[in-house]
């Protein structure tokens, strides 16, 4: 799939501006503070309903008005669907306020979506999926998956509800304050819910594993093997149903869980590990290393979520250019050339990359910026 | 700043403390009932008190009711050995206008819920058992929603039933009547599936 306009109202520095985009590659160029990524973060709003950089609807709402809009009209086969998300309220109402639109009727949310667009996006923030904490790697899980299976989202939101619950019992337990009995409703209710949330993540590892492995050795890490492992905090086995795993694994920690007042197994205690040749990229790789590695899952992600629901993800690909070296870059952008649209941002146009970007369709946000009073600029 | 005077401020906020009601929304309504006059708010007033002091708790199963007993538990039609356990008298209302059940009812006035410090004490599961007990009912169907705290409530309550020798089932997870397995909602589909009974003997 591929959007074909993007139009946005009062959306962090823009005040008004509308792009039209061909399918293939597409770049935005422009100095620092221009605008440049606030365009991608636009576009993964209206595919995910989300922000990468904000939880806040407030913060994407340019200074001084009340309420920002973004509109962006997507094809697909040969089929058009337009996606509004409205934050704020004209009226002057709440900030935090979010609706969303559907070919002009209103949805209730990521739901309605999932399956109709989609988006991967690499930004800085990504490398925590490398570099950061147990909690990162699951929030990239829930992210691909939940892109691609609403019924996965409804897994993961019963199993957090499952989960404060059975907390609150194992709490009253630990003062004397309830009985077995009590616990026994919610370790039902989180087994059921987190067991298929188990399952599906070593599914989508597994397919992770396969894909990123040879998309890293292509980004120029050469001989270097990248081995994706899933860590689940309930071992799954072939022969053993995940249920019985979970409740074998509850049973045995029970102790601990009263004593401390919380379910010490399950899905939130979940881990991915990434290897190359054999040694732990958060803790001993370099910072090349590891931005390879987080490219590789991430463009791993796009192929399996264009294989799995035949919706083909548009790439957003946030100041790669200018960090990867001209072999890398190059790379990257043949990886990506049989992808339907892959937007990608630079600060500055990377000579060495010549022809390909010859061929690419350019959006320069130097321009945009100026013409409609520029950003507050903390540029420099 | 100028604020409005004392007695449609106190409007405003009992209107506000309402569930599902905003600030706007209560304002809207406050300034609607002040425009009508007197009679249209003097109505709305006595069927405020009337709810209360004429409609209680059936004795039986929990129901709101204008009697003692409620018209599910007077009437002689039901059959007297099936009992549908629902959390509130606004699911039960849903299940008797399908038409579809003729068994008696039976209220629990919520779910379980820790984290909002609920209980089983707080609901009404003593009186459940002693009703179960003293009809000799065969079947206990438990309806209670299909959220994590319903489905809780459900475990727990099969867990305590188990060993009174009926039939305890479970309300269905279905799909929409009419919907086409291709537009149902894929939650829905995949609930479904998890719920799916036995065709086979
Ligand atoms: N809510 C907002 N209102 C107005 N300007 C904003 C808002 N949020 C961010 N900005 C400004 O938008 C500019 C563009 O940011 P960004 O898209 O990250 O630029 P780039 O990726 O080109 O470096 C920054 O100067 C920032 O200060
Ligand atoms: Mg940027
Ligand atoms: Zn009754």
């Amino acid at each position: 799939m591929h959007l074909r306009s993007l139009s946005l109202d009062n959306f962090r520095c823009y005040e008004r501006a509308r792009f039209e985009l061909p399918p293939g590659l597409n770049v935005i160029l422009g100095p620092n503070a221009s605008g440049k990524t606030t365009l991608l973060e636009a576009i993964y709003l209206l595919a995910t309903t989300t922000s990468p950089r904000t939880s806040t609807a407030g913060a994407m709402i340019r200074h001084g008005s009340t309420s920002a809009r973004v509109t962006g009209v997507f094809e697909r086969d040969g089929h058009e669907v337009t996606i509004r998300v409205t934050l704020g309220d004209p009226s002057g109402g709440r900030s935090s306020a979010k609706t969303i639109e559907v070919d002009g009727r209103e949805v209730a949310g990521a739901r309605e979506i999932i399956g109709r667009v989609q988006a991967v996006l690499f930004w800085v923030g990504e490398l925590q999926v490398v570099k950061g904490s147990p909690g990162d790697r699951r929030r990239f899980l829930n992210a691909a998956i939940g892109q691609m299976s609403a019924r996965y989202l409804d897994d993961l939101a019963r199993y957090r509800r499952a989960l404060r619950q059975r907390n609150e019992v194992l709490r009253a337990l630990a003062r004397g304050g309830s009985d077995g009995r009590l616990l026994a409703p919610w370790t039902h209710a989180l087994v059921e819910a987190g067991g298929p949330i188990t399952v599906d993540r070593a599914g989508l590892v597994e397919a992770l594993a396969a894909e990123a492995a040879p998309l890293h050795s292509r980004l120029g890490a050469g001989a270097e093997e990248l081995v994706v492992r899933y860590a689940p905090s309930v071992p799954l086995d072939a022969d053993a149903d995940v249920a019985d795993a979970f409740y074998t694994r509850l049973e045995a920690t029970h102790r601990r869980e009263v004593e401390r007042g919380s379910t010490q197994v399950g899905p939130h205690r979940d881990d991915i590990q990434l290897t190359i040749d054999g040694v732990d990229v958060r803790r001993f790789g370099s910072q090349g290393q590891q931005r390879t590695a987080a490219l590789a899952l991430k463009l791993a992600q796009a192929r399996i979520a264009g294989a799995r629901t035949a919706t083909e993800p548009i790439l957003l690909l946030d100041d790669c250019l200018s960090e990867l070296d001209a072999d890398r870059g190059a790379a990257m952008l043949d990886l990506s050339a049989d992808r339907e649209q892959m937007i990608v941002t630079s600060a500055c146009c990377p000579g060495h990359l010549g022809q390909r970007l010859a061929d690419a369709h350019v959006i320069d946000t130097t321009g945009h910026a100026a013409a409609l009073g520029g950003c507050d600029g903390d540029a420099g | 700043m100028l604020s409005y005077a004392e007695p449609i401020r106190e409007l405003i906020e009992q209107l506000e403390a309402l569930p599902g009601i905003g600030p706007k929304s209560a304002q809207r309504l406050a300034f609607h009932l002040l425009a009508a006059g007197p009679e249209r708010a003097e109505r709305l007033a006595r069927a405020l008190v009337d709810v209360h002091r004429r409609i209680r708790r059936c004795e039986e199963c929990g129901n709101w009711s204008v009697e003692a007993l409620c018209p599910v538990c007077v009437a002689d039609d039901r059959e007297r050995d099936a009992i549908c356990v629902v959390a509130d008298a606004k699911d039960l209302m849903a299940l008797e206008r399908a038409g579809e059940y003729r068994g008696l009812y039976h209220v629990l006035d919520g779910l379980l819920s820790p984290v909002e410090g609920v209980g089983p004490g707080d609901l009404r599961i003593t009186e459940l058992l002693e009703r179960i007990d003293r009809l000799g009912v065969s079947e206990v169907i438990l309806a209670t929603p299909p959220t994590v705290e319903g489905d809780a409530t459900a475990e727990f309550l099969r867990e305590v039933l188990g060993g009174r020798g009926m039939r305890v089932t479970r309300l269905a997870l279905g799909l929409p009547v009419g919907a086409d397995l291709d537009y149902a909602d894929q939650v829905t589909v995949a609930r479904a599936l998890r719920g799916r009974t036995e065709m086979t003997e």
